[in-house]
């Protein structure tokens, strides 16, 4: 069976699949949740190649696991779990090494995409990311990858805290934190992009 | 408007404007969770909604080109990584750097562990010439030196009364003497 025919399968088809060894439905399963965990992973290390190393780990970690995944509970939350923890322990081990911001233009241009026609929205991306990657700087790994998952996956409070394993209460409490931490660093380096602020960038 | 709504507006208020505590901020996330239109309210004037376009943010497949071999090399070594294991090993920038390093530790291992240049021993009559007696410890010197680089020069100085010297000049700069 190729693996463009798994494409419609549900998780936990494709996880009863790659329990039995089954090497097509490990890379559909990959295809189908490579960019989220990019994301999430990004956002927490802030590289993209680190965030790549990041999210391959995690799926490596999923083959192996995954006879250790109960059958009755949801993917996502196990599997967003792994990723945070891995770039989380990436973040703290890297934490000694000041990296420099991603050069999002040669990403692009290596890429070799529709760059040209998706412009402004390309450009938009590249500055918010880079000022997200700025800001959240500051913040430490565990309250960062806690505002990604909320704010940005827009994950519901109680998600968030399955995900980090962690209580309700200490989730609110990181978050608090960070959103602070965020708006006065925004307001104090980028007023144009505060509601109310200067005027807006064009 | 029900009160919690209305408190939800207040609460927010104190949010955009830093005066939120702790516990306030709560029961502003509490009710944000569970009523769909003050979350839209709130995105509306929210300055960190800047950030909820980066949820667009993904890579074409270019980005992703060696990926699957990767993983699939890693499933093929499964079992074989410890606890220990590194991301930085995944790339292969990485692989051929510490192959690199393992040829250079085994060459010095190698080095170390190499038997040292046996100098050849003396045959008694060379001894004799030479004045020492056999079992006697003789230090090396230039003429028992063995080395594939070094370039042997002889050449003999003929002195006053017909005194004939032999110098043998030895070039070996990778040497110690």
């Amino acid at each position: 069976m190729t693996a463009a025919s798994h494409t419609d399968e549900t998780d936990r088809a494709l996880l009863d699949r790659i329990r039995a060894g089954d090497r097509d439905a490990f890379e559909v399963l990959v295809r189908n949740k490579r960019q989220q965990a990019f994301r999430l992973a990004r956002r927490v290390v802030g590289q993209d190649e680190d965030a790549r190393d990041v999210v391959q780990l995690a799926f490596l970690r999923v083959w192996r696991k995954v006879g250790s995944f109960r059958g009755g509970s949801e993917f996502d939350p196990w599997f967003h779990r792994i990723v945070v923890n891995l770039a989380i322990d990436f973040v703290r081990r890297e934490s000694a090494r000041r990296r420099s911001q991603t050069d999002w233009a040669g990403e692009q241009a290596r890429a070799g995409g529709s760059g040209h026609r998706a412009l402004p929205a390309v450009l938009q991306l590249q500055e918010v990311s880079r000022i997200f990657d700025e800001l959240s700087a500051c913040l430490p790994p565990r309250q960062r990858a806690i505002f990604v998952l909320r704010e940005i996956e827009g994950m519901s409070t109680d998600d968030v805290a399955k995900v980090m394993g962690i209580r309700l209460s200490t989730v609110r409490n990181h978050l608090f934190q960070a959103r602070t931490t965020l708006r006065r660093a925004l307001q104090a380096r980028y007023p144009e992009y505060v509601p109310g602020g200067k005027e807006e960038k064009p | 408007m029900s009160s919690a709504c209305e408190e939800f507006r207040k609460l927010y208020e104190l949010e955009v404007s830093d005066e939120l505590t702790a516990r306030q901020f709560v029961r502003l996330d509490r009710h944000r969770d569970a009523c769909p239109a003050c979350r839209e309210l709130a995105q509306q004037t929210e300055p960190l909604r800047l950030f909820q376009v980066l949820a667009q943010d993904s890579r074409d497949d270019g980005f992703w080109m060696g990926t699957n071999r990767a993983l699939r090399t890693g499933i093929s070594e499964e079992g074989r990584l410890g606890p220990g294991e590194s991301l930085l090993l995944l790339r292969p920038v990485y692989r051929v750097a510490l192959a690199a390093v393992l040829v250079l530790a085994l060459g010095l291992l190698a080095a170390v562990l190499s038997p040292s240049l046996e100098l050849p021993t003396p045959e008694p009559s060379a001894l004799m010439v030479m004045g020492m007696a056999p079992g006697e410890v003789m230090l090396p010197t230039v003429e028992f030196i063995q080395s594939e680089n070094a370039r042997v020069y002889e050449m003999k100085v003929f002195g006053e009364q017909d005194q004939v010297i032999q110098v043998v000049m030895i070039l070996d700069d990778g040497i110690d003497l």
